[in-house]
């Protein structure tokens, strides 16, 4: 394998998309990903359907699992069988890095906690994702995206002031966000590791990570100016908002930073307006007149075409893309943001790459395995199990 | 709890502006010095450093000298990390954008807010911290891969690429059946199912849904319990959890059930909700505010809190850790 990853071995315990998410940047960085499910209690991803082409009685035929867990191996395992850890300890003997995102205490109950791991492997790195982290009064409590987004204000403030608010991100974001810092501190620890042979634990909360996102929010508060909802309104810039265009639903986001964008701006439309300094004095009923005289302009032109001859003039526009804009927009297309790839079940799509480029040793995304698809293999080259004990495993039941 | 310093010893220029300073950020706080530059740095200055972080548009990186071949090979062991709008690439490597640009061409924007209004940007600078994310990660890699060959990389990130993969469920209904998720309020959409998330206190708001299956179970039958303790409506009483589906419930019983559940919260505090989701197990969290956040018994616990001076020497509490080291006792 490639990548600058190439050589790392990862183990794997994930079933929620912190961990997945996490691993798929490891994989797809070239590390050698074990990920150990169970039909029991499989990944999430595995069993949401969300599609025509997806059924609840299948384990592989999910694209959501597809996209989140590329570049990995499947070990099919169940935890509760007596004979598993015949598997698991030689994985764990193998491994250079262990993720997983369970409430915090259940890798203590499975044996597998951090204790644990580091008496049997000294350099062993380990990674947990949750909610909360792995300490403090609430560590024991779960949640789900939306969790942080309301602890961290995100959720309080997304939205208008004249209106309760919304969810913020219909898509998620601590679950996808939290992973990229969880990959980042295991390849840090891992580059600690290799130099001095030391391991170490890494307790990353989204909760406390979604904070870090509204940091400014917290200092505004403490300085006696707490913030409040403010649509699409930016205090750091002169001027922005999202307009009306022509056709059904269709809106352009414009940004003017300062004053020579917004000089820009008014000279492409033409007429009075208020200068910059005046812009930047005016009150919230001032700038929702000024929004308003803005929609009554952009009210008339395409979305993609108007951005395109703002931008033209140097000002920052873009059309408000639906998914269907956004999966033929030309720069995703250039920068390969779905790689394209034939999938066990579901045929070949476009999946999700890792967004970013190394320029010497690039990512690379190969497809998602199946339930179980390593099993025999895993056990066999890692595990030193022999052809006739993995048969007589799958007999019994330790691959479910 | 404390950052874990391991890069403790190297050091970082910062040419960024806003793009950048989430990854700047993160670097220092893994333990790095930060060395802030404006305009070109000088030559010992690009010879010494192990980490650069820019986030200059294309053409102005060329004119300061400062493209990736030109800085890799002015230090073989450079990891040079630029976050842009859009990245190097055209159409767009001379486009402009910010948070609202990027977050408008990536497909996100458009997820957020009411069916009768404008979509609406997140609280503060969400693509931009996401993408700081990203490029703190693509820092890592390369700089595990120069311990082992020794040589530096260029780490590209795109807000607008980083924002676009958060579309995850909206990208793969419709690659496979046609269908657009579009925003829809206070509410999560599962598939075809709208379901509401968001609900009014007495004094502020909270976040709620029903769960399916073994995960809500608990979480619903506890809900309804304290429904029926202060003898709200209760139309969740004696439902079968375990077999409940938020996917498939029927719309009008779904609308009944909010009815019943918007009534109840709008009669709790925060207070309440907080003190009965520690208790129970709601699944129910309150919708923060700054100063709730700054007096969470949870964070003060595990020292997430820093006293910082702000440049007219106020003293203010800011977060100490992005993600915190672990301890085996």
């Amino acid at each position: 394998m490639s990548g600058p990853l190439a050589g790392v071995k990862v183990l794997d315990f994930a079933w929620a998309l912190v961990g997945s998410v996490t691993t798929k940047i490891l994989a797809d960085a070239g590390a050698d990903v074990v990920k150990v499910e169970t039909s029991t209690r499989p990944c999430l991803t595995r069993i949401d359907v969300q599609v025509k082409a997806s059924s609840p009685k299948s384990f592989d035929d999910k694209p959501w699992y597809a996209h989140l867990n590329t570049s990995k191996r499947s070990l099919r395992l169940d935890m509760k069988h007596p004979e598993h850890r015949r598997v698991l300890d030689p994985l764990i003997d193998w491994a250079d890095l262990v993720v997983e995102n369970f409430s915090p205490g259940t890798m203590d109950k499975l044996g597998l906690g951090y204790a644990a791991l580091k008496a049997r492997r000294p350099d062993i790195v380990m990674v947990s994702g949750s909610v909360y982290g792995q300490t403090g009064p609430m560590s024991r409590m779960w949640g789900i995206d939306g969790t942080g987004a309301a602890l961290s204000g995100r959720l309080l403030l997304t939205g208008w002031p004249d209106r309760p608010p919304v969810t913020p991100g219909a898509v998620p974001y601590g679950d996808v966000v939290l992973p990229y810092l969880m990959a980042g501190a295991a390849a840090a620890a891992l580059e600690q590791c290799r130099r001095t042979g030391e391991g170490c634990w890494i307790d990353a909360s989204m909760y406390e990570a979604c904070v870090q996102q509204m940091a400014p929010a917290l200092t505004a508060a403490q300085q006696g100016r707490p913030l409040t909802r403010c649509g699409n309104r930016d205090a750091s810039v002169l001027h922005q908002g999202v307009y009306p265009c022509a056709g059904d639903d269709r809106w352009i986001a414009i940004t003017t930073f300062d004053g020579a964008d917004w000089n820009s701006l008014t000279a492409l439309i033409g007429g009075d307006w208020p200068s910059p300094d005046a812009v930047a004095a005016m009150d919230a009923a001032a700038l929702d007149a000024l929004d308003e005289r803005l929609g009554a302009w952009t009210r008339d032109y395409a979305d993609a075409e108007l951005a395109a001859r703002l931008q033209a003039a140097g000002i920052a526009a873009g059309a408000v893309n639906d998914i269907e804009q956004t999966i033929g927009d030309p720069q995703l297309t250039a920068r390969g943001a779905l790689a394209d790839i034939d999938h066990a079940v579901l045929g070949r799509f476009g999946h999700q790459r890792t967004p970013m480029t190394l320029s010497r040793t690039p990512l690379v995304t190969r497809r998602a395995p199946s339930l179980g698809e390593h099993s025999a293999e895993i056990s066999q080259t890692i595990a030193g199990l022999s052809p006739d004990e993995i048969a007589a495993r799958q007999v019994d039941g330790m691959y479910t | 709890m404390s950052a874990p310093q391991l890069l403790a010893g190297l050091g970082v220029l910062d040419l960024s502006d806003r793009l950048g300073a989430p990854v700047a950020d993160m670097l220092e706080n893994f333990g790095a010095t930060r060395t802030r530059v404006d305009g070109a740095p000088t030559a010992e200055q690009l010879a010494a450093a192990d980490f650069l972080v820019e986030s200059f548009p294309p053409a102005t990186a060329a004119e300061l000298g400062l493209t990736p071949e030109r800085t890799v090979a002015a230090n073989a062991r450079l990891i040079h990390v630029s976050v842009t709008p859009f990245g190097p690439e055209a159409p767009y490597r001379d486009w402009r954008g910010g948070e609202l640009v990027a977050s408008a061409l990536s497909g996100a924007l458009r997820t957020v807010g009411y069916e009768d209004r404008a979509p609406v940007k997140e609280a503060l600078d969400a693509c931009i911290f996401h993408a700081g994310c990203a490029a703190f990660s693509g820092a890592m890699l390369a700089h595990y891969e120069r311990g082992v060959s020794g040589l530096g990389q260029h780490v590209d990130v795109s807000v607008h690429e980083v924002a676009f993969s958060r579309n995850t469920n909206n990208i793969l209904t419709w690659q496979f059946d046609r269908r657009k998720l579009e925003r829809s309020g206070y509410k999560l959409r599962y598939g075809i199912a709208a379901v509401r998330c968001i609900w009014e206190l007495s004094d502020g708001y909270c976040f709620h849904t029903l769960m399916s299956g073994r995960l809500g179970a608990p979480a619903n039958a506890a809900l309804s319990a304290w429904m029926d303790e202060v003898g709200a409506r209760n139309p969740l009483r004696g439902v079968d959890w375990m077999a409940y589906n938020r996917s498939t419930l029927p719309a009008e019983t779904r609308a009944d059930w909010e009815d019943a559940i918007d009534a109840f919260f709008r009669t709790r505090s925060k207070a309440e909700v907080r003190e009965r989701n520690a208790a129970l197990g709601l699944n129910a969290t309150v919708a923060q505010d700054a100063d709730d956040i700054l007096a969470d018994p949870h964070l003060r616990a595990r020292g997430f809190w820093r006293e910082l001076a702000l440049e007219d020497g106020t003293p203010v509490q800011a977060p100490a850790y992005f993600v915190s080291e672990g301890s085996a006792a």
